[in-house]
């Protein structure tokens, strides 16, 4: 099931009801049954990976608490390890690796003839086998006693507004939560709920869908297609993928919202960031602390002079591209961010302001450089192999086509502009209130304009066709 | 055991409204329903004047199940057949050389035949018409011979116009449900479709061009087909398009072609004759808009005469005549003039191939 979908319109609603009604003292019993319906809406087989998981991390985090000996938790916690790594690994990276190990054979003049499985990626499955080692890690370094409730944790692992695409939340953040009977709902809660809602969908279904057609038209002209025409697909694939995933965390955070539960933001108005640290700081920010916590700073973070560190900061980037997907192409964008990270900080320039600062004119050329930069990745990121990105690539270094078809130009730029604006809208109003919601503090004019364009939108857009979350597929 | 929390704090706590579990009540504070009234008042005002607008201009448009007036029009033609009890003889297939070419009933009256049906529809290429013809055309009429009109366009794997075309007709609301397969979703659009003027036109605003693309502005609401003019005009929108959208990268071998065999295939098993046809153009400005010229032709024509011979197709080559500007309204159809000549040739060759 989408949040996109007519099924969640109804799913939600009806979970609500239920929820804050005849089923208030069975809360959890009823997120754990809708959010096992709302993962097994896609394939309910793969239900029985997030079944192994939660008793494999629930089970082993207890065992690591009671026992004081280092070999023994050291092992406990590599079992977690092992079998949620194992999971992740054989579902997202197997045919990977085989194939990435015969074309080293290959090349070395061997000529293997190793196997590939036809393999179903779950839905989401980076999302909680790292939301449950999260836990496991928390645990091991004693800095979270692990739940004895098992039905608390098993929604911690499956609940399903941040199942399948983030934010990775902490358990020490959403635990608790859940761990607790949510007896009140304000109305404040109800209404910052509902808009989330509304500005995820918008996000999704207007600003991103709106812009699909054009970026697979882009992509697939990648080694024909007119210098102009390639470039405008990447500005626009950067909104996309923004608009995307910003818009299905709102959609998560809303929905979360009329439950009681609090989840993290995952987007500050990235792309209004003045340098790629700052970007790194507001962009899927679940992802990004969740790296820094467990990857960097176990590699050493910062602690060890600077060479170490920027290799750390390459070995996380790598890392957290392969995350994305098992293709050389995240590859490729993790190290151009870690190469960003590395040179941002070897020029030891430290910005004066935070990342989530109001923006001012002053800000401009170092938000469109970090953009650039950015946009530049994502080509990598958006491509189906290397030799794709690099047509594409060079398709704009060259200039390719010369003066482009005023055409298809034009229809690009009349999706484009409107839609780009709107984002940086959208991004400019938060980022000015640093609130995620503030359009509900504005007057009631500018509120009911606000609310009854986006409801155009979405009465204009989503008669496109449901388009699936790109993150789904990570 | 206790967890070491940090419970996430209720956005603020002034209560305008309480879903309070512990009684089960609502309460309410005065001022919040006067603010919402007048932020519910404002949107609707502004879906009002979306709606207005879109009413205004809804009345020259077309609102199309299947995402395409014309495909609408030939289906319930085609229903209304089935519903009568009639079947056809022979029905021709095709994009919208064949659409603008054929006529019923000069063919019937040419070849002593009865009941020709033209479903060609303008911009499929062979994977909508694999589908459209098995799915829904053969269903519907139960013909004895299909006439496949072929241009180069339609075997191009790369085409982005053929991809989105069928894209369009594929998640069509009215191809949903002739299947069988409508989503609530769709339903819902459906019904409000026909109610508000805003969501009929919502396709156009998402997508202007498809406006001057898929639709003959002189008669939308019916999706007939109306000849443009009789004298040749190559339109640079035209040219650019096909060029860009059509004919770009022109490659061969793959999902066509894959698709071709699938219908002809299909079309066989269900004891159909079918005859292959090739359209004919402006030589001197089609080629051209080929990325590598004739030679992308040249090697369409192979694909397909090896096709047709491997499958002791039936191959009827139109192109095959000293055509000139002087029958055509564009580069790939046909004039009147070219009209009766194309039928003229069909029907020969029908009777040649004793159909």
């Amino acid at each position: 099931m989408v949040f996109n979908s007519f099924e969640f319109a109804v799913f939600l609603p009806l979970v609500f009801i239920l929820y804050w009604t005849v089923l208030r003292k069975r809360q959890n019993l009823l997120l754990l049954a809708a959010s096992y319906v709302f993962y097994g809406w896609w394939d309910w087989r793969f239900l029985s990976l997030i079944i192994v998981s939660t008793f494999t991390d629930f089970y082993v985090a207890r065992a690591i608490a009671a026992s004081e000996q280092a070999a023994r938790r050291r092992l406990l916690m590599f079992v977690s390890v092992a079998v949620n790594l194992g999971i992740l690994g054989f579902f997202k990276y197997f045919n990977f690796f085989i194939d990435s190990a015969a074309g080293i054979l290959d090349s070395a003049g061997l000529e293997p003839n190793l196997p590939t499985l036809t393999i179903l990626l779950p839905v989401g499955i980076s999302f909680y086998t790292f939301q449950t080692l999260g836990y496991t890690i928390d645990v091991y370094r004693r800095k979270m006693e692990p739940t004895d409730e098992l039905l608390s944790f098993a929604v911690y692992v499956a609940y399903f507004p941040q199942l399948v695409a983030g934010p990775i939340e902490r358990a020490s953040r959403l635990l608790p939560q859940i761990q607790r009977l949510r007896v009140r709902l304000t109305s404040p809660q109800i209404r910052s709920g509902l808009y989330l809602i509304l500005l995820g969908l918008f996000r999704k279904v207007v600003i991103a869908d709106g812009l699909a057609p054009m970026i697979n038209e882009a992509f697939g002209r990648s080694g024909s297609g007119d210098w102009l025409r390639l470039l405008l697909g990447i500005y626009a694939f950067s909104l996309q993928i923004y608009g995307d995933f910003a818009g299905y965390s709102a959609i998560a955070r809303g929905s979360s919202r009329l439950l009681g539960i609090e989840l993290m933001e995952n987007f500050r108005q990235p792309y209004l960031s003045r340098n790629i640290t700052h970007f790194w700081r507001t962009w899927h920010i679940s992802l990004s602390t969740w790296l820094r916590d467990y990857l960097y700073i176990t590699l050493g973070g910062n602690r060890r002079g600077r060479i170490f560190t920027y290799r750390n900061l390459m070995i996380t980037m790598l890392l957290g591209g392969l995350w994305h997907g098992a293709a050389w192409t995240f590859v490729v964008w993790g190290g151009l961010h870690g190469v960003y990270l590395a040179v941002h900080r070897s020029l030891r320039h430290k910005s004066p302001k935070a990342a989530d600062d109001p923006f001012t004119l002053a800000d401009i050329a170092p938000a469109l450089a970090t953009f650039h930069l950015v946009a530049l990745s994502w080509i990598f990121f958006r491509a189906d192999s290397f030799s794709q990105a690099w047509d594409y690539l060079q398709g704009i270094v060259s200039l390719r086509g010369g003066v482009p078809d005023p055409v298809t130009s034009g229809e690009m730029l009349a999706l484009l502009i409107p839609l780009g604006l709107m984002s940086f809208v959208i991004d400019l109003a938060q980022r000015q209130a640093r609130s995620q919601t503030a359009a509900l503090e504005w007057p009631v004019l500018s509120r009911g304009l606000a609310y009854g364009v986006m409801i155009l939108g979405l009465i204009v857009f989503s008669g496109g066709g449901t388009v699936p979350f790109i993150y789904f597929q990570f | 055991m206790s967890m070491n929390t940090l419970p996430a704090t209720p956005p603020d706590d002034q209560d305008l409204i309480v879903i309070d579990t512990a009684r089960n009540g609502l309460a309410s504070v005065p001022g919040w329903r006067a603010r919402g009234g007048r932020t519910t008042l404002i949107v609707l005002a502004v879906l009002l004047v979306a709606e207005l607008i879109a009413r205004v201009l809804a009345g020259g448009l077309p609102n199309p199940d299947w995402n395409f007036a014309q495909t609408d029009r030939k289906v319930e033609e085609m229903q209304a057949m089935a519903a009568a009890g009639e079947t056809a003889d022979v029905v021709l297939i095709g994009n919208s050389s064949v659409n603008a070419a054929f006529v019923s009933e000069d063919l019937e009256r040419l070849t002593g035949l009865d009941n020709f049906y033209n479903a060609g529809l303008d911009g499929s290429a062979i994977r909508q018409t694999e589908d459209w013809a098995l799915n829904v055309v053969v269903p519907l009429t139960r013909p004895e011979v299909v006439v496949i009109g072929l241009t180069s366009r339609d075997l191009n794997d790369a085409s982005s116009a053929n991809a989105e075309v069928f894209d369009n007709y594929l998640t069509s609301r009215g191809r949903a449900r002739f299947m069988g397969e409508e989503t609530s979703g769709q339903r819902v659009q459906r019904t409000l479709s026909g109610v508000s003027a805003l969501v009929q036109v919502s396709p156009f605003i998402r997508d202007p061009a498809a406006l001057v693309t898929q639709y003959s502005p002189g008669n939308p609401d019916s999706g007939e087909f109306v000849l443009p003019g009789e004298v040749y005009n190559l339109r640079p929108l035209d040219v650019a398009r096909t060029r860009e959208r059509a004919l770009n990268d022109y490659t061969l071998g793959g999902i066509e072609l894959e698709s071709f065999g699938r219908l002809v295939d299909g079309l066989q098993a269900a004891g159909i004759e079918v005859v292959l046809v090739e359209m004919p153009f402006v030589a001197e400005d089609y080629l051209a808009m080929h990325p590598n010229g004739a030679a992308d032709y040249d090697a369409y024509r192979a694909t397909v005469e090896s096709f047709a011979s491997g499958r002791n197709l039936a191959y009827l080559d139109l192109t095959d005549y000293p055509w000139t500007t002087d029958e055509f309204y564009d580069f790939l159809h046909v004039n009147s003039t070219g009209i009766a000549i194309v039928n003229q040739a069909l029907a020969d060759g029908l009777l040649a191939a004793g159909a």
